[in-house]
């Protein structure tokens, strides 16, 4: 939690720059929560996409682990959701449980091939992770463009997006927890993503493949004499990242929509990084920020509605100065001043006196 | 029309176009990463001078002046993103992402505030967009970094800034005071790159409209081996792509059309390729991201 | 008031968290001398010298250079009192020419500026023939050894027309040969009116040169002598705080000794040269390794570790083990146990636990591990257990391996490396920046595995450490073996002479 404060620092800049131009900061929150708890049906838009970024968030967060800053999640997500669709397209007659399996192993090997390639790359040709993912991004937004607009395109609608995919492949059917929240787009997925969290946790805290996959993050040269070989955990760590991203896409295709639309996602690959940094790679840290950030986002396009100066893509400013107060939490933890915390940090030597 | 001439005066002179925003970008990115700074918010300035340089142009009815101005957004709001960088070390590609993000959330936020508009600019008229003399200046930029990198005393401790910092400070030149300016100069000149997307491309801001460019900027200098002239040649040849690809939309060779969107994607794919080392190993300077 | 003071220390003291570094120091620098700092590992002796060149500000006291009082928060402030400071770790940009790295400097600092100024390259070239330092202008430095790379830094100072020279541990790096080259030197730096600051731990250059020793030990100033007073076995007495034996170990040799590491004629190649190794290191028996700094010695550590990712020809055999039966792992399937040559980078994660660390290299060992998870519950019993053996300070396994000072660091490893009773130590370089309770740890412990009739294969770059454990020494040169030497013909100046390449 120590990076909460520079969350709350974000909201506070965040919130004077409202102020500035001419709102009432106090209006302001109120809108958010009323737009994100208001009714069942917010409540249910929440959660809809903090699943999304639980999955983002844990997706770049596993990168990070290991050393690298995975910005392609959205590319990765991207890319699984329409990997999915034209293969639920491809099938249309595929029965209940296979299609189900083949088009969630789809999801996944979609994800983690767009995962694996810069892994590979960064492992076998030194290729500059954060250079690769973000081309693997544009890339994989210009297939699904094509994909759409030659072959998949929906006859019923004006918009950029697929048909819908055969209930088969879908999980409305026997979707509980959707019934809580009628109309809302929350899903069994969201089960799916706390569930992946707690697994992801345990990966990290208790196995040794996670403790080898930290090993490398921290120090590539200790880890590869300790025979933990940096390259296959490069490869491994950007593969199991994509999977996770993949994870954003099940929930908006298997688990709501049926559908690709261009533009599903409201860039929820970037927003997993600031989420993946305020929790600060912990993976239950990961659950508590991706609800505050889905209620910031889920807020910010009632904002747009309710207030005379703020648009939509405010929820983007609020992401960006929050990822600034946690570098400059960071900062602060670094350098240790000011803020202390008990009984932690408190007998670093700095490095090179003799 | 089913040929196309690529080596026509008038495609040529579309290529110098399209290159002029990633001319001005990536030696802005030259000068950032250079001085040992990673640069991915070149997108983000570029946003601040497409944005403020339609709007002044649109208030003072001069583009030239809405051109200048844009070096001049870019320059101050660089020094928030030195201040978390040089000053907080905060991690500059979190720094970066964070950059890119204000910007695509400040400036629609702005277009409402100042046009009550979903997020452009209100046009200037075709008689004022700036021309081919943007694309001269480009040029001119890249020979004066050239020049200032390799012949003078400021350029060697960019130089130093970027491989050796502790070097820098024993020599008693402060490695923070250049990366400050190497990033003002920076956000300054990636501006100029957005101002004449507003300006010389188009004429007015609309959402968005650096399109990935500042990004593709970064893979021309990387590709460029952070050199300023080959960094201006990756620059045309990403600028080609985007020329053939406007060229190319709908019109078919041999009786075929090719998809719009692989011609969007090539400089993309290239990138990759390239950087998989295909094309030689780059440079990058020693202590570029290291703190 | 004494005109001849340069510099003056007055109570200084500096403070690293609750640990005090330096405190209470008082003591002065006479111009034109050649003043020498000595004390061990943590003595304090560099951070009074960066509190000097501006490195880190003091907490407590008064410095004076001349008659000004000095608080400088950089060592940009203390240039402009002329003081420079030739670091351990050389300030250049390797990817840059030496000219290049020269020019660097200039007194004026005008920005805009041509940089290649003709008078000015003229002048540094007078610099360096009036000082008499041959060095390849166009040269990148990277390809420049050290000793060229060490007369580039001392130009570059000189350049700046500097009084007051501050040398950190320059010999630490430099062949014998380069040595006394650079002793020479600080007497003509002297000779030109120069005052020169010489931090160091080696008692036989202070003796030649000096003519002040100031001793550090604790943090603590034990006094400023001259350097008439004092012989070598007083000072190191001083700096460690009794006397000190110079005695070697008695020498016991185990008679029916099995061999467990067989180099036969082995050749293989990296990146810089060929090496050749023919060895046997045996049961019971500590062989050490000599050899200048940079001529490959160090490589034989990966090369032992997992042969197969070197292409060599020859044999090699690892406790009975041909090296091509060795699975992916190489040799760390086996008990072998390596303190390796660069703690930080090769050893450790720094900013991990130190429990956790306790696990690095040995994470899926049967006595923590089950079914691909850790018990780290386990690992923490184990971590203290080793703690309370080792003494380490502070007795917590939970802070970052890096907040552990170098000495309790080592220790740490070396407790990770023992721990499972490896039958091969490779101990590189085992007492490098370690304090001097540790190294008799550390001494002590490889000295009683021996004992117990292990083999320990000692690589060091101290020869009085390999002269005062090994039971034989072999000298690299360029990656190959060039000479044996027996415990009962050990020859310091003969091992000096086969590191060198000098005919006996």
């Amino acid at each position: 939690m120590k990076s909460f404060l520079g969350f709350l620092f974000g909201l506070f800049c965040a919130l004077m720059i409202v102020f500035i131009a001419g709102e009432n900061p106090l209006t302001i929150l109120s809108i958010l929560i009323k737009s994100s708890f208001g009714s069942k049906y917010d409540f249910g838009l929440t959660l809809f996409y903090m699943t999304s970024l639980i999955f983002t968030g844990l997706s770049v967060s596993v990168a990070f682990k290991s050393g690298l800053f995975n910005i392609g999640a959205e590319g990765q997500l991207n890319f699984s959701a329409i990997a999915m669709v034209s293969f639920a397209m491809a099938y249309p007659q595929l029965g209940m449980p296979s299609s189900l399996l083949a088009i969630l192993f789809i999801g996944v090997l979609a994800g983690a091939t767009w995962g694996a390639l810069p892994g590979l790359l960064k492992a076998y040709r030194g290729s500059h992770e954060v250079i690769v993912t973000m081309m693997l991004n544009f890339i994989s937004a210009g297939i699904s463009s094509y994909l759409i607009s030659q072959y998949l395109q929906n006859p019923d609608s004006q918009n950029p997006e697929s048909a819908v995919i055969a209930e088969s492949f879908r999980t409305n059917s026997f979707d509980f927890l959707n019934q809580f929240f009628p109309e809302s787009p929350v899903n069994l997925f969201f089960l799916v993503s706390i569930a992946t969290a707690i697994a992801i946790h345990f990966f990290f805290s208790r196995s040794a493949v996670g403790y080898e996959m930290i090993a490398v993050g921290e120090n590539p040269s200790a880890a590869e004499r300790a025979n933990i070989s940096s390259k296959k955990f490069v490869v491994l760590s950007l593969t199991l990242s994509g999977i996770l991203a993949s994870g954003a896409a099940m929930n908006e295709v298997i688990g709501y929509s049926g559908q690709y639309k261009i533009g599903f996602s409201p860039e929820f690959g970037f927003m997993g990084i600031a989420v993946a940094l305020m929790s600060n790679n912990s993976p239950l840290g990961i659950i508590a920020n991706a609800f505050i950030m889905s209620v910031f986002h889920k807020g910010a396009s009632d904002l747009d509605i309710e207030t005379e100066t703020i648009t939509k893509d405010f929820s983007k400013v609020i992401q960006a100065l929050v990822l600034f107060g946690v570098g400059l939490q960071y900062y602060i933890n670094k350098s240790g001043f000011k803020i202390n915390f008990p009984g932690r940090n408190s007998k670093k030597k700095p490095k090179g006196n003799s | 029309m089913s040929e196309i001439d690529i080596l026509s005066l008038s495609f040529i002179l579309s290529v110098l176009r399209v290159s002029t925003p990633l001319i001005f970008a990536a030696q802005a990115g030259l000068l950032s990463e250079k001085s040992g700074v990673v640069q991915i918010a070149l997108e983000g300035f570029m946003l601040v001078g497409a944005f403020s340089a339609a709007v002044f142009a649109h208030y003072t009815k001069s583009s030239h002046l809405g051109f200048l101005m844009a070096f001049g957004c870019g320059a101050v709001f660089s020094l928030l993103f030195s201040l978390l960088v040089v000053r907080f070390k905060t991690d500059a590609i979190v720094a970066g992402t964070g950059f890119n993000f204000l910007m695509a959330g400040l400036i629609p936020f702005l277009t409402k505030f100042l046009f009550n508009s979903t997020g452009s600019t209100p046009s200037i008229p075709v008689e004022q967009r700036l021309s081919f003399e943007v694309t001269v200046f480009a040029i001119l930029v890249v020979f004066a970094i050239y020049a200032m990198m390799t012949k003078t005393r400021w350029g060697y401790w960019i130089q130093f800034a970027g491989e050796y910092p502790d070097g820098l400070t024993a020599c008693g030149v402060s490695v923070n005071k250049v990366r400050w300016v190497s990033i003002l100069l920076c956000g300054g000149i990636a501006a100029l790159g957005g101002a004449s997307l507003s300006l010389f491309l188009s004429s007015a801001y609309s959402p968005l409209m650096t399109g990935g460019r500042g990004f593709i900027a970064l893979s021309a200098l990387i590709l460029g081996k952070w050199k300023p002239v080959p960094t201006l040649i990756g620059c045309l040849v990403f600028g080609t792509f985007e020329a053939l690809q406007i060229r190319l939309q709908g019109v078919p060779i041999n009786g075929v059309v090719i998809p719009v969107q692989w011609i969007q994607i090539l400089p993309y794919v290239l990138t990759i390729i390239l950087l998989a080392g295909f094309f030689g190993r780059s440079q990058a300077p020693a202590y570029l991201g290291k703190r | 008031m004494n005109t001849n003071i340069e510099i003056e220390f007055s109570n200084v003291g500096k403070r690293f968290g609750s640990l005090w570094a330096n405190r209470d120091i008082s003591f002065s620098i006479q111009k034109n001398t050649i003043h020498a700092i000595i004390g061990e590992n943590g003595a304090g002796k560099s951070t009074i010298m960066k509190i000097l060149f501006g490195i880190y500000p003091a907490d407590a006291g008064i410095v004076k250079v001349g008659d000004t009082e000095v608080n400088f928060q950089s060592p940009i402030d203390a240039m402009k009192y002329k003081i420079g400071m030739v670091h351990q770790h050389f300030m250049l940009s390797p990817a840059h020419t030496a000219l290049e790295n020269v020019l660097l400097v200039d007194p004026e600092q005008k920005p805009f500026e041509f940089y290649f100024k003709k008078e000015k390259i003229e002048k540094i070239k007078a610099t360096a023939q009036l000082y008499k330092f041959d060095i390849p202008w166009d040269t990148p430095v990277k390809n420049l050894g050290v000793g060229v790379q060490q007369k580039i830094e001392i130009l570059k100072l000189l350049c700046l027309d500097n009084q007051i020279l501050i040398f950190d541990e320059p010999t630490a790096v430099l062949t014998p040969h380069e040595i006394d080259e650079l002793l020479n030197q600080l007497l003509e730096l002297k000779k030109q009116g120069k005052t020169v600051i010489l931090i160091t731990h080696k008692l036989k250059e202070v003796k030649r040169v000096a003519d002040m020793i100031t001793i550090f030990r604790k943090g603590q100033l034990v006094g400023s002598y001259p350097s008439s007073q004092l012989d070598e076995k007083e000072m190191a007495a001083k700096m460690v705080g009794k006397a000190v034996s110079f005695e070697k170990r008695a020498f016991e040799r185990f008679p029916d000794a099995q061999t467990v590491i067989t180099l036969d004629h082995v050749q293989f190649k990296d990146e810089t040269r060929t090496f050749n190794l023919h060895l046997a290191l045996q049961r019971g028996e500590i062989l050490g390794i000599a050899g200048i700094e940079g001529h490959g010695q160090e490589k034989l550590i990966p090369f032992l570790l997992n042969p197969k990712s070197f292409k060599y020809s020859g044999q090699v055999l690892i406790l009975g083990r041909s090296a091509d039966s060795l699975g992916n792992r190489g040799a760390r399937e086996l008990s072998v146990g390596v303190f390796p040559e660069d703690r930080l980078r090769l050893g450790v994660l720094p900013e991990l636990k130190a429990f956790q660390n306790f696990v690095l290299g040995y994470q899926r060992k049967s006595h923590w591990f089950k079914k691909g998870f850790i018990d780290w519950s386990k690992v923490k019993t184990l971590t203290q257990n080793m703690f309370d053996k080792f003494k380490v300070e502070p007795n917590n396994i939970d802070l970052t391996f890096q907040s552990f000072s170098g000495g309790n660091q080592q220790k740490i490893v070396v407790a990770r490396e023992l721990f499972h009773n490896p039958d091969i130590i490779i101990a590189a370089h085992p007492t490098r920046g370690v304090d001097i309770g540790a190294i008799e740890l550390i001494h002590e412990q490889l000295i009683q595995a021996q004992e117990k009739g292990k083999a320990v294969l000692l690589i060091s770059s101290e020869l009085d450490e390999l002269l005062k454990l090994s039971d034989r020494i072999l000298v690299i040169r360029n990656g190959k073996i060039t000479s044996e030497h027996g415990r009962a013909d050990f020859c310091e100046k003969a091992i000096g002479r086969s590191m060198l390449g000098v005919a006996p």
